[in-house]
């Protein structure tokens, strides 16, 4: 972990809730001088509807993301990709990829932790971009209430793949070793 | 809402596992929305103002559906310089959708921010796997973005354009 454990007031009231209110308070003038009044109630109408819509849906999605995370330990993951190799490693470090929860302070402790069990390059290529690109818990939280379920499928299609071609890729380049320093082949 | 049947089903699963992880994953989520929330609701806010000053006739121009391989290359340039996850983004994204972008330039840009994000990649990824792993996922995955948007260019030709949300 990057750093000590900070209270939950601390990290809800963080830097980025400061830079989001700030940008909130220019783009609010900006909107009233540039189109008056009228601007500011109708963007607030559409928070308040956007709020309404997206409280109960963002909770369950929070919810399912803590519980599958509960269930699902971190060390059964490694073993998954860290004794597989071949194509079938790329495809399951992508899902595998896919199915972890949680942002970066989750993801990548497990993709050292798979390096360490001695995982591939092109698993592991494909673990962090099958992650960053289909990530289960930003698209429940994020994608799908904000965006909508025709949208969330049509980006799921677009780039399901992509992850995989990102592993084959990875292993094609001839590199020796890839890791934090160690000097092992991976 | 198909997402709290989900959550009841992996609910029991935790539950009828030994120990009490259910309540741990409870906590969790709500630990979640407790540090979360104030955000969203302020991102919230933002993204509305914001999508009242968009030029709505140049988001349109630049990154709409008939922009063709100008918005996906205008979605791969900029999302890697989206800080932050999608706490971030997705107001943004869903702001810029609503003013008239297409579903090509918002996925490719979607793909950038997520493989190139260039706050991860110095946060995390070379202080935790190093420089070389970094620089052979980034060259493996450079393809992605323009490819992702290529993809959902020909679906929204096949399939017609995704219904606007909420």
């Amino acid at each position: 972990m990057r750093r000590p454990k900070r209270s939950r007031a601390a990290e809800a009231f963080g830097p980025s809730f400061w830079v989001f209110s700030g940008v909130a308070a220019i783009a609010a003038w900006a909107a009233w001088e540039l189109k008056g009044a009228a601007a500011i109630s109708v963007a607030l109408a559409g928070d308040l509807d956007i709020l309404l819509f997206l409280l109960p849906r963002m909770i369950g999605g929070m919810l399912l993301a803590g519980l599958v995370q509960a269930i699902l330990p971190p060390e059964l993951v490694a073993k998954w990709v860290g004794e597989e190799s071949g194509f079938r490693g790329i495809v399951i470090g992508a899902a595998v990829g896919a199915l972890t929860p949680g942002g970066p302070m989750t993801s990548f402790p497990i993709i050292v932790a798979f390096y360490m069990s001695g995982a591939d390059r092109g698993a592991l290529v494909a673990y962090l971009t099958g992650w960053s690109l289909l990530g289960f818990q930003r698209t429940l939280v994020w994608e799908l209430p904000l965006m909508g379920g025709e949208f969330t499928l049509y980006k799921i299609a677009a780039v399901i793949a992509l992850p995989i071609l990102a592993g084959m890729i990875a292993r094609l380049i001839p590199m020796g070793s890839v890791g934090p320093g160690r000097g092992e082949e991976v | 809402m198909i997402i709290w049947v989900m959550v009841a089903a992996v609910f029991l699963i935790a539950f009828r596992q030994p120990g009490t992880r259910h309540h741990q994953g409870v906590k969790r989520g709500f630990d979640m929305f407790l540090v979360n929330g104030p955000r969203i609701c302020v991102a919230i806010l933002a993204a509305g103002f914001i999508s009242q000053i968009l030029p709505e006739d140049l988001v349109a121009e630049w990154l709409g559906e008939s922009a063709g391989w100008q918005g996906i290359l205008i979605g791969c340039a900029v999302g890697p310089f989206f800080p932050g996850g999608p706490l971030v983004i997705m107001p943004l994204v869903l702001a810029l959708f609503k003013a008239g972008a297409g579903v090509p330039a918002l996925v490719a840009l979607l793909a950038t921010a997520s493989t190139w994000g260039i706050h991860r990649i110095f946060m995390f990824e070379i202080p935790m796997m190093g420089g070389r792993f970094t620089g052979l996922r980034l060259f493996s995955s450079i393809a992605i973005p323009p490819l992702a948007g290529l993809l959902a260019a020909l679906l929204v030709h096949f399939l017609g354009p995704p219904a606007m949300p909420h």
